[in-house]
């Protein structure tokens, strides 16, 4: 099933942050929240102009996300191949585009949203909430594909695709690991030209689910990321293959045994 | 990886701000990054001072290297010079991977092991030691280079559709403006041989596009007036966002055109709007770059 989805332009994107700043609890009510951002386009706009101008055509529904609220969100690795199915045809250069983003998580990701990210986290404190709702709903900062709600699910399943063309790990089974160990995939894309490198996710993925599951887990993913990181300065990744870069992971590995400083 | 030009290697390395070598044996590049539609084609020249590492890489011990990085959309390419042309590298880099600004590392690596690092021409106080090298690791660094890549651009449309006229009912030299604006496009429907008159007066360079559409124009335009009026700012949804009603709409009001029925309102001909929205601000072809298409973000 097709559906069209209203972009949002730069305008839309700004009325949007504003609602954020002045009563962030509209963003976990889609239909007011775009009721809102319609009377404020009405009121900033100029004649003819509108919050969105063009739609974005989403290849099948991402009413399954929306329909769970019952059961709870489900996973993230459940939930990242329908956002790539829906969003099949957008490329990575669209896929860090803010308003894009911005414009699932207001207009289709309504029902999702609130129950994943639970609407208890809402608190006395409108400027945490206002952090809260930027980061989820809209776009900040340089880790935004790590914290926006749709963002994530898609380049979690964009990354976990790049990875399995090298690892010897299936796709699926890389997904997974990514997803239900977020302390290694979060030290990883902080690392972006760690994480931009596809044999180096699949090595690193690939020595984890090989007996050193103990990578997964925050501390030991922060001690390989630094070995890792003070190599990479000093050699060329891009020039080893999968082979050489297993080994290298291997050798970079935080022993176990002595547990991990962070 | 990310060679981090101020790290302290344990062999000599050919960077800026470092005395490993001396000055006059530097590595030098030169970027040149130009946009096509739909690709970013980049050529890095690679000028190297240094005798004994210009010898490594014409013995094919170590090779120029580019590394393209786009940190915002996670794209990450090694490229390395040609066997033939060692001291350039020219690739071409699809637009839809890249976003915002985009790095190039320049630097010689080691693509074989060296046993022993010539040091003929490094500082005096390397004398008497002996290097060994692996692959992968740099002999020289150049300051990485940035360069900008524009979001992608999506194929833009002319307002105006020209239908054949499957039915033949139009004599070869005549034409109809069907003006509906909820539709997409203006739509010029006409005989097979006025169309292939349409099709040969667009791409000829020799006319330009107000010969083409003028007429169609201020048809459209004694039309789009009574709509204007009728709707009086309030427009139908079923009117489409991205169909020329708006577009023309929003470009009117870009180049300050007003028509209207109303006497009393200051406004322009309909012969001077058309030649205005055909000509505005020096842009011949403004319809080229009024639209988006639906399809796709």
């Amino acid at each position: 099933m097709i559906e069209q989805v209203p972009f949002v332009n730069d305008t839309g994107y700004r009325i949007l942050e504003q609602i954020a700043v002045s009563n962030p609890g509209l963003f976990f009510k889609g239909k007011l929240l775009r009721d809102r951002l319609e009377e404020q386009a009405n009121e900033q706009c100029k004649p003819g102009e509108s919050y969105y101008d063009r739609f974005i055509t989403l290849d099948t529904s991402l009413a399954p996300l929306n329909q769970i609220r019952e059961e709870g969100p489900g996973t993230d690795a459940d939930n990242a191949p329908i956002i790539r199915q829906a969003l099949s045809s957008i490329t990575p250069a669209e896929a860090s585009d803010r308003l894009l983003w911005a414009s699932i998580n207001c207009f289709t990701l309504s029902g999702y949203i609130p129950v994943r990210w639970g609407t208890t986290t809402l608190r006395q404190d409108n400027l945490k909430n206002t952090a809260f709702v930027t980061r989820r709903w809209l776009w900040k900062g340089t880790d935004s594909r790590t914290w926006n709600a749709a963002a994530r699910l898609w380049w979690l399943a964009e990354l976990a695709n790049r990875a399995g063309e090298f690892s010897k790990n299936s796709e699926e089974t890389l997904l997974h690991a990514m997803a239900n160990n977020v302390g290694l995939y979060h030290q990883l894309t902080s690392r972006r030209y760690l994480a931009a490198n596809a044999r180096v996710v699949a090595a690193i993925y690939d020595v984890a689910l090989d007996g050193s599951q103990h990578i997964l887990e925050f501390a030991y993913a922060n001690q390989l990321m630094k070995a890792l990181n003070l190599r990479a300065g000093t050699v060329s990744f891009d020039l080893f293959g999968y082979d050489e870069l297993y080994e290298i992971v291997e050798k970079s590995l935080p022993p176990k045994e002595r547990g991990a400083t962070g | 990886m990310r060679h981090d030009p101020n790290r302290h290697f344990l062999y000599p390395v050919a960077r800026q701000f470092s005395d490993d070598y001396p000055p006059e044996s530097r590595i030098m590049t030169d970027l040149k990054a130009v946009h096509t539609l739909d690709s970013v084609q980049v050529t890095l020249t690679y000028k190297i001072d240094d005798t004994s590492i210009i010898k490594q890489v014409r013995d094919s011990n170590a090779r120029c290297v580019a590394m393209l990085y786009c940190p915002d959309t996670l794209y990450r390419q090694s490229i390395q010079a040609n066997i033939n042309n060692p001291l350039q590298i020219k690739t071409s880099v699809p637009l839809n991977l890249l976003r915002n600004k985009v790095q190039v590392h320049p630097i010689v690596v080691a693509q074989k092991n060296i046993q022993k690092l010539p040091l003929d021409t490094v500082h005096k106080e390397y004398e008497g030691l002996s290097f060994g090298i692996s692959v992968g690791q740099p002999l020289a660094i150049d300051t990485p280079w940035f360069f900008d890549v524009n979001p992608p651009q999506r194929k833009r449309q002319s307002i105006f559709n020209l239908i054949i006229d499957t039915e033949a009912k139009y004599k070869p030299d005549e034409f109809e403006v069907r003006i509906d604006p909820k539709k997409r496009y203006i739509e010029i429907i006409a005989g097979e041989d006025t169309m292939a008159w349409f099709h040969q007066l667009r791409s000829d360079r020799n006319f330009t596009l107000p010969s083409v559409y003028m007429s169609s124009l201020i048809m459209v335009l004694a039309q789009f007036k009574d709509y204007d009026e009728e709707y009086e700012g309030n427009i139908p949804e079923s009117i489409p966002f991205d169909g020329w009603f708006w577009s023309l709409r929003k470009k009117m009001d870009e180049l300050s055109i007003t028509i209207s029925n109303d006497p009393g309102k200051e406004q322009l001909s309909l012969i001077m709007a058309a030649q205005r929205l055909l000509t505005g601000h020096g842009d011949l072809r403004p319809f080229r770059r009024l639209l988006w298409l639906r399809e796709g973000v």
